[in-house]
């Protein structure tokens, strides 16, 4: 029993591993990254520290990293220059490219500088001049040059990139300091500055052949003592290969209990705590829902075994039945547009789980108990009636099957009361299969509540993932699809441990 | 161990064949402890000859039955077939292989297709097996069934709508239709009323003359084996106990499983002395079969020494081996 | 020693006996078979959608002379899963009417094989349709505006609701059955019209009634592709695992076991509200975003049931037979142990075809399924929700919901029954 406990504990991270791993792969097919999307409502920031705030939040965020590999480390030295070239072009458009590589052999500068500037004001980035102008005036006047052979913007976008990449390139620079293009020696001792983060702007102030020389011949020096810490074996390269990702960082953060930070702008609240407000709403409704079920369910089942072919019986079958049909959020809204709109009454409060505030403010305690049962009334009566009716019908089928079993026959014969014979003898063999549903019941309550909880204006899990979705808060979706992950999970044991518990029959070894 | 040698080239030879399935347990799945339904068989089966294999249920018999066919895959030990290792074959070869060995099942219900016809059932290896397509297959098929004493208004029907005795009789001409030379009949009989289970034996010693079959022909009753083998083999708890001609076997068994065994055949003469011998207990668990000679918790005369050490298998007269070491011993 | 049969001489049993027996059983059951008269009508109302709701009339007297535009429009302006279910309502009556025939032509005739007779016919029958199809795009297309002048100067022969679920009337927006709207006409008079919608129109001034049967295909489309995309995959998926077994079974088991973790309705929000913003699929009509999104989220149920009946099969003794006999393992899985096994996996489908259908309404409801103008029976809801005085929309479309998820899960319940042997006499 222990070991099988110890087992299915195991079993758990193993399963959660999979289920992010999922859910990662599933929230990252979503188009652009959160914070671009976050960006686009605009709220907070005033555009100067736009540039600057989004790659903190990258940072944050780990959008830095490749989502599921980071391939870097095996990357061979051509591939690492391309994708350096690729950095500095920031885009991948061929265009461009062409343009960089005639201008690296010296044709006209001039004719390919128009070109570029004319790809500039094609991608209609000249809005944008500022933030290009701001990072321009942190990289120093150093990369002037560059910067003038390619835009401005390009050139911002490519130091940013550049540290995304962070020492992977410092090999391919240092290879480049002998080369024969001035530019590239300047751009390679200032891209080794900035990666290795000894960014001095004064020392890439007013560059001359002189310093150049100088410059590059300090790096050469540093390179002799400092080339180990770059050359990594193929142990490391594995590591950062699946470790230096956002998955990696993420299942990390979340060992740690850490979810992250809401992407929704405005807000930067911990997921976590944010989780655990709207799961307080729901776990009330579910826990008393899930109580209502077994309560009700399982005496309408013994009930219908014992006037199993009655017209009570057969009449309760049928309602039964078509609750079981209903689905719920069909019945949500029918129960709604009865007795909540006006059509015909208007009693039943609606909207959230207390009154509005002005009300609420005036309310003494036992009042506001009181009016917090009210509101839970119908959102509770939805929630419950599909898996009541479910249950109560296996609850009856069990029932059935037990009562025609030879041992009930033998405690009839015994002269044991009919009573003692149903409820002591019968039902808890009816019960065992009912556990099992437990396991099934929380996820299809998790998921049903969207709905309900939407049509009810509950501030529940369920109305979180939604307005996760809507706003595109991808945190905040994957910390609720972890923890209802291991609520299930949780669920799936319990209802395993009861089964264990009541069946003694099973032992689990 | 060894065996006899008849003099003819033996089709089949096991030798040494272990089936073991682990036990596991515990948070790690870690392997507690080994079932041994087969440990260590060796017998040869010669050319048109038929080996019977007699043993309790759950000595392993099957086991050893289905791993010659490599329908299970055996923890050791070696199966050839023809001179070729089975163990060692791969598509093609095993494909021939499946030509040339087949098997009868036990249990006529569950053995054939309940959604196909017997046409299907019986047909459906020619045309895998590229022989017979169409029409041409349909022919053969209606041959096979009278083979086997059907008839072919029955090419159409299901499984359902025949009787054991029938059904066995589809199951055979299943196998016989890639004409193998070897066939491995599972328990064929056990299933059958008595009266059915002699037509069918006979069935299986006319195809064999027909045919030039081996069988290896798996039972659990020796009175069974008696018609049809030309040597038995009696198993108990995954091992071979004794073997010998049919003839020698009843006449003179030597172990003294065997002697427990056959004192159990009902003898059709009333007046016939019957000092029969029961077997006391269950069989063993195979789990932890007992140290020594497997058979010394129920055996009549064990003495000390069985329980100590495994009794190696012994010569007691031409082509009769004995797994004891008081063959001779006589069962009070 | 031959033992000839003593039963009774039977017709032939070629065709599939197993599923005459349960059809027999279901035929038995009352409520089924009302479900399934139900779920037929259901089929016959969306396939011929376009006869009893279209705004082209079906002949029309234009200055070009007599014209078709019906079938002229037929597969203008829908959406992909309306072109066919329009081909199956052009195709079927006539296709069953030629399969009929066929069947019974060869029937007395011994020299005339039945499979020959059907090819024969169905090739015949093709061609006059392909050949009606190209004709009904010849001709002038005659604009929407003078088709729905036509309509008011009854100058056409429509269908009985002469709006297609898209069709905007200006005059009614949002008015329920049998209001009376007071306009003014070309020439400047007061004159009241009675709302022409039999179940009034929504805020678009679509017509409700058109609006219901076209809704009707779109859930009838996601209930049966969704499912049977599901139903494929997990058959594929459970058939691997239960007859492999090993390594295999740990690493499908450990995928089912981690998929059971989400609920399901919320995995496939997620995917949808994901996917529905993607780039490459802005331009995919979401009805199949939707239907793929179940089809390849649902599986587990139908893979583990698929995989328990694999576990049972596969150490029967006609699939040991089967693999002495050198049948190849896709042979096996397929021919052997399959049949023997689906028949849980259908009764499963059949529910699955009822929460499919849910989930899809469920979808549109919270406005990331089907957008109008596509026609959905959650959409609507939505509307009717979002607006609760507008009763003529909130009743009939979740009444369709209630009734179709009841239709199919009795009918599921019924197959269950009458697949199960120990209810059989």
């Amino acid at each position: 029993m222990w070991t099988y406990i110890l087992k299915r504990l195991l079993l758990i991270p193993i399963t959660l591993f999979g289920v992010t791993l999922i859910n990662f792969v599933v929230i990252h097919m979503a188009p652009g990254s959160p914070i671009d999307k976050g960006m686009g409502s605009g709220q907070g920031f005033s555009p100067g520290d736009i540039q600057q705030d989004t790659d903190e939040l990258r940072k944050q965020f780990h959008l830095d990293k490749p989502v599921l590999f980071n391939p870097n480390g095996f990357l061979d030295h051509r591939e690492k220059t391309l994708r350096l070239v690729r950095i500095i072009l920031s885009h991948d458009e061929p265009r461009l490219s062409e343009v960089i590589v005639s201008l690296r052999k010296g044709e006209s500068q001039v004719e390919a500088l128009s070109q570029v500037e004319a790809l500039g004001e094609e991608w209609e980035i000249a809005n944008l001049d500022d933030t290009a102008r701001g990072a321009l005036e942190e990289g120093g006047v150093a990369l002037e040059t560059f910067a003038r052979s390619t835009t401005k913007l390009i050139y911002a976008t490519a130091i940013r990139r550049l540290r995304d990449l962070g020492s992977w390139s410092v090999p391919t620079l240092v290879q480049r300091l002998d080369s024969d293009d001035r530019n590239e020696r300047i751009v390679a001792t200032s891209f080794l500055a900035l990666a290795t983060k000894r960014y001095d702007q004064k020392a890439h102030e007013g560059v001359n052949e002189e310093r150049l020389t100088e410059l590059v011949a300090g790096w050469k020096s540093w390179w002799q003592s400092h080339q180990y810490e770059y050359q990594y074996g193929w142990f490391r390269k594995l590591g950062v290969f699946f470790g230096e990702t956002q998955y990696a960082l993420y299942l990390w953060d979340l060992m740690h209990l850490d979810l992250g930070l809401s992407t929704e702008t405005g807000q930067r609240e911990p997921v976590f705590d944010r989780i655990l407000r709207h799961l307080q709403v729901s776990l009330v409704l579910m826990v008393i829902s899930t109580i209502l079920v077994y309560t009700i369910a399982i005496p309408i089942g013994i009930f219908s075994a014992v006037q199993h072919r009655t017209l009570t019986e057969q009449a309760l079958s049928l309602f039964l039945f078509v609750l079981y049909s209903l689905p719920s959020f069909v019945g949500a809204i029918i129960l709604r547009h009865l007795f909540a709109t006006g059509h015909p009454w208007d009693f039943m409060p609606v909207d959230g789980l207390t009154s509005p505030d002005a009300e609420w403010m005036w309310m003494n305690a036992l009042e506001r108990v009181g009016d917090y049962l009210w509101h839970l009334v119908l959102p509770i009566v939805c929630l419950t009636y599909g898996g009541l009716a479910s249950l109560s019908r296996y609850a009856r089928t069990g029932m059935l099957e037990v009562i025609r079993q030879d041992y009930m026959r033998t405690a009839r014969a015994k002269g044991l009361s009919e009573r003692v014979v149903i409820l002591k003898h019968g039902l808890r063999n009816a019960l065992i299969p009912l556990i099992t549903l437990f396991a099934n019941l929380l996820p299809i309550m998790v998921g049903g509540s969207v709905i309900l909880e939407h049509i009810f204006s509950i501030q529940g899990m369920g109305y979180l993932s939604l307005q996760s979705i809507f706003k595109n808060d991808y945190t905040t979706l994957m910390g609720v699809m972890v923890i209802t992950a291991i609520l299930v999970q949780l669920g799936i044991l319990l209802s395993d441990l009861l089964y264990a518990v009541a069946d003694p029959r099973i032992t689990y070894d | 161990m060894s065996s006899e040698n008849t003099g003819r080239s033996a089709l089949l030879e096991v030798s040494d064949l272990k089936m073991h399935f682990p036990i596991k347990k515990g948070v790690f799945s870690k392997t507690v402890g080994w079932v041994q339904a087969v440990d260590g068989v060796s017998f040869e089966v010669g050319e048109g000859e038929t080996l019977g294999l007699v043993g309790e249920s759950g000595c392993g018999k099957t086991t050893v039955g289905r791993s010659i066919l490599r329908l299970i895959e055996p923890t050791a030990g070696t199966v050839h077939f023809e001179g070729k290792d089975v163990a060692q074959m791969r598509g093609k070869e095993l494909r021939r292989m499946r030509r040339r060995m087949q098997i009868i099942f036990q249990d006529p219900y569950s053995s054939l297709n309940p959604r196909m016809t017997v046409e299907s059932i019986v047909g459906e290896a020619l045309t895998i097996h590229g022989i017979a397509q169409g029409e041409e297959r349909r022919q053969r098929v209606r041959e096979l069934l009278e083979k086997v004493g059907l008839s072919k208004r029955h090419l159409n029907r299901y499984p359902h709508e025949f009787s054991g005795g029938q059904r066995q009789r589809i199951g055979i001409a299943r196998a016989i239709a890639l004409e193998p030379r070897f066939i491995v009949c599972d328990e064929a009989v056990s299933a059958l009323d008595v009266s059915i289970q002699a037509q069918i034996i006979n069935l299986l010693i006319e195809l064999q003359r027909e045919m030039n079959l081996s069988y290896l022909f798996i039972a659990h009753d020796l009175a069974v084996v008696e018609h049809i083998s030309t040597r038995v083999a009696v198993m108990y708890l995954g091992e071979i106990v004794e073997m010998a001609s049919s003839r020698d076997l009843y006449e003179s068994p030597t172990h003294p499983y065997t002697r427990c065994l056959m004192s159990a055949i009902p003898v059709p003469d009333p007046t016939a002395k019957k000092d029969r011998i029961v077997l006391e207990g269950d069989v063993p668990s195979p789990i932890n079969p007992p140290s020594g000679c497997h058979f010394h918790t129920r055996c009549p005369i064990a003495q000390d020494r069985c329980r100590q050490e495994a009794p190696p298998q012994v010569e007691v007269g031409s082509g009769h081996w004995a797994a004891c070491h008081f063959p001779e011993d006589p069962i009070s | 020693m031959s033992s000839t049969p003593t039963s009774t001489p039977q017709p032939d049993t070629r065709d599939l006996e197993y599923w005459q027996i349960v059809w027999g059983q279901l035929r038995r059951n009352r409520q089924a078979m009302v479900a399934l008269v139900f779920i037929l009508v259901l089929f016959v109302l969306a396939i011929f959608a376009p006869v009893l709701a279209h705004d082209a009339p079906f002949v029309y007297d234009g200055e070009n002379g007599t014209e078709f535009p019906w079938f002229r429009q037929l597969f203008l302006f829908e959406f992909q899963h309306d072109h066919f279910f329009n081909c199956l309502m052009l195709l079927l009556l006539p296709g069953l009417a030629v399969l009929w025939g066929g069947w019974r032509l060869s029937a007395g005739n011994a020299d005339w094989p039945r499979g020959r007779v059907v090819v024969w016919w169905g090739v015949g029958f093709l061609g006059v349709v392909t050949t009606l199809a190209l004709l009904t795009r010849i001709g002038p297309l005659t604009p929407q505006s003078e088709l729905e002048r036509s309509f008011v100067l009854e100058k056409g022969v429509f269908p009985p609701i002469p709006y297609s679920f898209r069709t905007r009337d200006a005059d009614f927006v949002s008015e329920g059955p049998g209001v009376e709207v007071t306009t003014i006409d070309q020439e400047g008079n007061e004159i009241i019209l009675v709302n022409p919608h039999w179940l009034g129109t929504d805020a678009g001034g679509r017509d409700v009634a058109a609006r219901l049967l076209y809704g009707a295909r779109v859930a009838l489309t996601i209930g049966f592709i969704g499912v049977a995309i599901y139903v494929a995959i997990g058959v594929l998926i459970g058939a691997c695992a239960g007859y492999f077994g090993g390594w295999v079974d740990i690493l499908i088991s450990r995928l089912v076991e981690i998929m059971i973790t989400f609920p399901s309705f919320f995995l496939i929000l997620v995917l949808v509200g994901v996917l529905r913003e993607h780039e490459d699929l802005r331009n995919v009509p979401k009805i199949f975003v939707i239907m793929f999104v179940i089809g390849f989220t649902s599986w587990t149920g139908v893979a583990r049931l698929i995989r328990g009946e694999f576990l049972k099969f596969r150490g029967r003794e006609f699939v040991l037979a089967a693999r002495a006999l050198g049948l190849s393992n896709a042979r096996i899985i397929l021919r052997h142990i399959l049949p023997n096994a689906i028949a849980p996996a259908l009764v499963s489908a059949t529910f699955g075809v009822a929460g499919a259908i849910l989930t899809e309404s469920g979808l549109s409801f919270l406005g990331v399924g089907i957008d109008a103008p596509a026609a959905s029976w959650g959409q609507m809801v939505k509307v009717g929700y979002e607006n609760y005085e507008w009763w003529w929309i909130l009743w009939p479309s979740t009444a369709m919901i209630f009734l179709t998820v009841t239709a199919y899960n009795i009918l599921g319940e019924g197959l269950r029954d009458a697949l199960d042997p120990h209810l059989r006499e």
